[in-house]
């Protein structure tokens, strides 16, 4: 056995540990200074200089083989991951070794903290400290590293499982997460039909396939709704308002793990967002770090695969400063969350460009993550099908003992005891070992006729997905694992990351193995497509055989009966503030303050593709409504992505929501000259408790407003999902997240028409295009920073609204507009400071209005953009938009913004909103 | 034989092979991206090309510290055929986790001439990957420079890329070739105009022959005009391209 110690030659090369000292000691006082190193243990001996030279740098670092560092006699403490957790560190170094021809057994690494300080510290103080912000004791443990030394025994035998006892304890007691009702479809199934007990893989395959996670059943359920029947909910509101509009450039929608639409006579692109919210409550930085893995597969795993090409992300957190007992800190979980999104993307090379963060209370236990992805592929890659006596092969990492039981996990409800029960449920990524089998799926591009990824239900959901039509035959024994002693039930259900299923032909089959392990990678035929059945075999026994119609079309629906959600009621009500102190209010708030701590961590322009940034402007601080991306071969054509979503809004009346995201969402994507005929939506549904009545009312209420507004703006919904149950108890007493709908969108547009949302220099005009603007602040940043709750919220009259995104996205056409932002959080006030913000560009605005001074500068009706109009194009501007702008002012040189309001004067200087801003 | 061909090596986790092959191709290489893998069993191949290229990314997850084990493949398998290639008169240019891994193999700056490492790029101040534009000073002899305006805009985003140095001050400043500088062009250690803290406020170096280099900013980010982050200035000529096309007329004039 080797101990190698790699600590730095002086505490300036420590970064990490001058960083953590900043933090610590407004925490415990009395700590004057933290050194940090790291430790490996190599099983067997190998050559010594070669791990010097792997692991040490020689200008900075010493090295130390088995004996104290340098270090003595100062408080030290160990983390490392829990044994059977994947330890990215290790598994690249044992990679490279082998390669090397170094056999140095298994190998585990460490971080070690030493801790200087005046008093003695307890070891329970400092772990309290790096709890949570160094340290997950879900995957991560502290004391002694050792070798584990795990012995497994070869035998199993194949369990079956009685259906005679009371069925719903034999779901809770399998985490099958299944109703009753389907406990007895099941019964049925085996004790009618095949006259004999199900095994326990058999159920567990059934579980995760009924899964709520997998099949969607609420969304596809009969509800009844106001005396009204609807089948399917999914079917007549969503998938509805794609089949009306019928957009000639949709490819395929609502099929694969992505939806597909055109970008040009031979490219497809296709998108999809994902929610991975229980894990990132756990365990943010694995959980957030797996979701943008799985997004990335699921891209990779369209038709016959695409190059992911940009990632988006958008997180809704509890309030900053509230603490709970079993819960993770709200800004812990944030900076978790932020640092799994950017070490995936990045090390993926995959751009995030676009995304949000919202703050609400209700989302304390209950953290949202969501992910998205977009990829381009040849047109003619854009539909998979498997054929019979196709080999069943699956590549990438290898399978271990990993989340377990993530996809029925992710349907329950998380509780303060929920981070020391569920380890199985998280998983930790490895974005190298995806980015290699990426390269080679890339390369082998033309070799196999389908490809789905490994996600949550792993072997047993991609290839019950795959074989629904030829049936599947799976020899367990041959899946590459990382240790011995694993089951056939958990390869089955195993949830390692960072795998991918195809279905190839024999005779491509050595092909793409070179392809593969020239990647340094793992391939394995592990069966073949055909027999009707699933069928799966563990080293000669048959251990599951169930027809695959049951599988995919057994699941029992049930009606819901379901009550209108309770709307806020709404009058508006006058109230008086200070205009001064309620801006910095407004740009203080979390939801408007600049994310820009998190915009710098990711690349964003990795791929050389990045046209817009999040940021811009000679500050590089001027928010940018959308992303723009345009692929790299020296097409004209381009991509803007945007989103639009608001919790404030839902907790109060989720339909008004939903109008209001959607015109947020389609408002991004114009300001930055995208075209509103060719754009596509994506919804995301992330509701609360399903059981309760008026929930689920607010959801029915949610799907027809995403139906009738797609249909008035002629943009259809190509991808979707939904996360339900998004609730907390907390001392006895549940807390259901606010009715959150995230909308994606994404539009088709040529490079000529992009412009960004901060002001150009030089004198111009300033417009309001778009609706009146009405005292709407019930739900607003405004009146949430003043925790006022009487008043209108904003409402669309949906014509007059595809009227003026209609105009803008016709002006896009022509180069009449400077720059444009919308106005959405924070009002016309946010919007202007915004604006002014990017290049330094101050404004003056004067304006009439039957409105407080208050209520325009902070009113939030939808529909309203800020354009930017050089001199020379104000007559044409104007002819073109008539009534629908109104001109509110003028950019100058000055370093402030004045307004002008009825016979109101105020002055704001740039610099200092920046302050409260930035 | 053709004189043009670029090489770029993409090894595990490698991610900008793809932008870096195409500009090269734009400015008239013929480029190919061969695997690390590939060339360890046949390294003379790299004798085919006239100028090499480590692209940007993430080669083995920098799990070890950042081109750590990428330089050791470099040193156990590549070192002779490099050193030949080299001593040919062609050209490297790392750029990024490129340049992380030339200097930690000890291809730069190579001041001694033993190929040991002399320098380092250690994790930022910060300790936090960071994606922003930079303004740089052009230095030195580095022919992939040449003919540029004083100073250039480039984007950087790397977690490691503080520069830092053993040997003489001097010898140092000789080798410097990028610096980020403030608003009144002076070179800064100001956060974040010198995103990483690197000492001598160094952003990129070259060996003494100026055809080898190496740079944290990536050039291969700034080929199109629109990739500008501020619409206030309309570039004409994108600041990246012209250290690919430098390196194409090198090879044009003196090879």
């Amino acid at each position: 056995m080797i101990r190698a110690e790699v600590l730095s030659k002086s505490k300036e090369f420590d970064s990490l540990g001058i960083n953590m000292t900043k933090e610590i000691k407004r925490y415990i006082t009395h700590i004057k200074d933290v050194r940090t190193s790291a430790v490996y243990i190599f099983e067997k001996e190998i050559d010594k200089n070669f791990i010097k030279e792997i692991l040490q740098d020689e200008i900075t670092d010493e090295i130390y083989f088995n004996k104290e560092s340098a270090i003595k006699d100062v408080f030290y403490i160990d983390i490392f991951a829990k044994s059977g957790v994947m330890d990215p560190v290790a598994e690249t170094l044992l990679s490279y070794l082998k390669k090397s021809s170094q056999d140095s057994g298994s190998i585990r690494t460490c971080r070690r903290f030493y801790i200087y300080t005046d008093k003695k510290i307890s070891g329970e103080e400092l772990v309290a400290f790096l709890k949570n912000r160094y340290y997950n004791p879900l995957i991560e443990e502290h004391g002694t590293l050792q070798l584990g030394r795990n012995v497994f025994s070869d035998k199993f035998e194949v369990k079956t499982v009685s259906m005679d006892f009371d069925l719903n304890e034999l779901s809770k007691k399998m985490t099958l997460s299944l109703s009753l009702k389907e406990m007895e479809r099941i019964k049925d199934y085996f004790y009618n039909i095949k006259k004999r007990k199900p095994t326990d893989i058999e159920l567990e395959t059934i579980a995760q396939t009924w899964s709520e996670h997998c099949v969607h059943k609420t969304m596809k359920s009969p509800y009844m709704y106001k005396g009204r029947k609807i089948k399917n909910l999914f079917k007549e509101t969503i998938v509805k308002a794609t089949e009306v509009i019928n957009h000639p450039d949709a490819v395929s929608v609502f099929s694969d793990n992505a939806g597909i639409f055109k970008f040009d006579e031979f490219t497809n692109v296709c998108f999809k967002v994902e929610t991975h919210n229980h894990p990132s409550a756990l365990e943010p930085y694995g959980g957030a770090g797996t979701g943008t893995g799985g997004v990335i597969r699921d891209i990779i795993g369209t038709g016959l695969s695409a190059k992911p090409i940009a990632n988006t992300d958008v997180f809704c957190v509890g309030e900053a400063g509230s603490k709970v007992e079993g819960v993770i800190d709200p800004e812990e979980i944030l900076k978790g969350i932020v640092s799994g999104v950017r070490d995936y993307g990045n090390r993926m090379g995959i751009p995030t460009v676009n995304g949000a963060v919202h703050f609400h209370k209700d989302y304390l236990g209950n953290p949202l993550v969501f992910c998205g992805s977009i990829g381009v592929m040849p047109g003619r890659n854009s539909f998979k099908r498997v054929c019979d006596n196709d080999m069943i092969v699956v590549i990438g990492g290898k399978t271990g003992r990993d989340g377990i039981h993530g996809a029925t996990f992710s349907s329950v409800s998380l509780t303060g005891d929920s981070q020391e029960l569920s380890s199985g449920a998280v998983q930790i990524g490895n974005p190298i070992e995806e980015k290699k089998m990426l390269d080679a799926i890339l390369e082998a591009d033309g070799l196999f006729t389908a490809i789905t990824d490994c996600g949550a239900g792993g072997l047993s959901s991609a290839v019950g997905e795959m074989g629904e039509h030829t049936g599947a035959e799976v020899f367990l024994e041959r899946v590459p694992l990382k240790y011995d002693g694993l089951t056939y039930d958990e390869i089955w259900i195993s949830e390692s990351q960072e795998r991918m299923v195809l279905s190839i032909n024999e005779r491509n089959y050595e092909a793409l193995k070179s392809i593969v392990e020239k990647h340094n990678t793992n391939i394995a035929h592990i069966g073949f497509f055909r027999g009707k059945n699933l069928r799966i075999h563990f080293k000669g026994a048959l251990v599951l055989d169930i027809e695959m119609s049951f599988l995919h079309k057994g699941v029992p629906l049930t009606l819901k009966k379901v009550k209108p959600y309770n709307n806020a009621p709404e009058k508006r009500v006058p109230f008086k503030l200070n205009i001064e102190e309620a801006g910095l209010k407004v740009l203080s708030h979390p939801d408007v303050k600049s994310k820009e701590w998190i915009i710098r961590q990711y690349d964003h322009e990795v791929q050389s593709q990045t046209l817009i940034k999040p940021l811009g402007g000679e500050t590089q601080a001027g928010a940018n409504d959308s992303a723009v991306i345009s692929p790299i071969n020296g097409t004209e054509k381009c991509l803007v992505v945007g989103c639009g979503i608001n919790p404030r809004y839902g907790e109060l009346n989720p339909k008004k929501m939903t109008y209001s995201v959607i015109d947020e969402a389609v408002r991004n994507i114009l300001s930055q000259g995208g075209d509103l005929e060719h754009t596509f939506m994506l919804d995301n549904f992330s509701w609360g408790d399903t059981s309760k009545e008026t929930t689920l009312g607010g959801l029915v209420e949610s799907c027809e407003a995403c139906r009738d507004y797609a249909v008035k703006l002629g943009i259809p919904f190509i991808s979707g999902k939904d996360s339900l149950n998004n609730y907390f108890i907390m001392k006895g007493r549940e807390i259901e997240i606010p009715p959150t709908l995230l909308i994606s969108a994404i539009s088709v547009t040529e490079k000529n028409r992009i412009k960004s949302s901060y002001f150009k220099p030089g004198a111009s005009f300033i417009y309001i295009l778009g609706a009146e603007t009405k005292a709407e602040l019930l739900g607003s940043v405004l009146f949430d920073s003043y925790k006022i709750n009487k008043g209108i919220m904003p409402s669309i009259d949906s014509s007059e609204s595809v009227k003026h995104h209609k105009l803008l996205s016709n002006l896009n056409k022509n180069d009449i507009v400077a720059s444009c932002h919308d106005i959405s959080d924070g009002g016309i006030f946010t919007t202007l400071f915004e604006m002014s913000l990017g290049s330094r560009v101050g404004c003056a605005v004067q304006v009439r209005t039957k409105l407080t001074s208050a209520e325009f500068l902070f009113s939030e009706t939808q529909s309203r953009y800020v354009i930017q109009v050089y001199p020379e194009r104000r007559k044409e501007f104007e002819n073109i938009c008539g009534k629908n702008a109104l001109l509110i002012g003028e950019t100058n040189i000055s370093n402030s913004i004045n307004y002008k309001i009825n016979k109101s004067k105020y002055t704001f200087e740039i610099k200092k909103l920046e302050k409260v801003y930035r | 034989m053709n004189k043009f061909k670029s090489l770029v090596i993409k090894a595990d986790g490698s991610n900008c092979e793809i932008e870096t092959d195409y500009i090269l191709r734009k400015v008239g290489f013929s480029s190919e991206i061969v695997h690390l893998n590939s060339l360890m069993s046949e390294p003379e191949r790299i004798l085919e090309y006239s100028f090499i290229l480590f692209p940007g990314g993430f080669s083995y997850g920098d799990y070890t510290g950042s081109g750590r084990i990428v330089a050791s493949i470099i040193k156990h398998h590549l070192m002779d055929s490099l050193k030949t290639f080299i001593s040919q008169g062609k050209l490297i240019l790392g750029i990024c986790n490129g340049f992380q891994t030339m200097v930690k193999s000890g291809i730069l700056p190579n001041v001694s001439g033993t190929f040991k490492q002399e320098v380092s790029l250690i994790f930022n101040d910060s300790h936090q990957y960071e994606d922003r534009w930079v303004k740089l000073q052009v230095l030195g002899n580095s022919i992939f420079t040449k003919n540029f305006d004083s100073t250039i805009e480039l984007p950087v985003a790397h977690g490691e890329g503080k520069f830092i140095y053993e040997i003489d001050q001097r010898l140092v400043e000789n080798i410097a070739v990028l610096k980020y500088i403030d608003e009144r062009n002076r070179p800064t250690m100001k956060y974040p105009l010198n995103p990483n803290g690197s000492m001598l406020s160094i952003a990129g170096i070259a060996d003494k022959s100026g055809r080898l280099m190496g740079l944290m900013p990536h050039p291969e980010r700034f080929i199109r005009k629109e990739q500008y982050y501020s619409n206030s200035k309309n570039e004409d000529e994108p600041h990246g391209i012209r250290f690919f096309e430098n390196a194409y007329i090198y090879i044009k004039e003196e090879l």
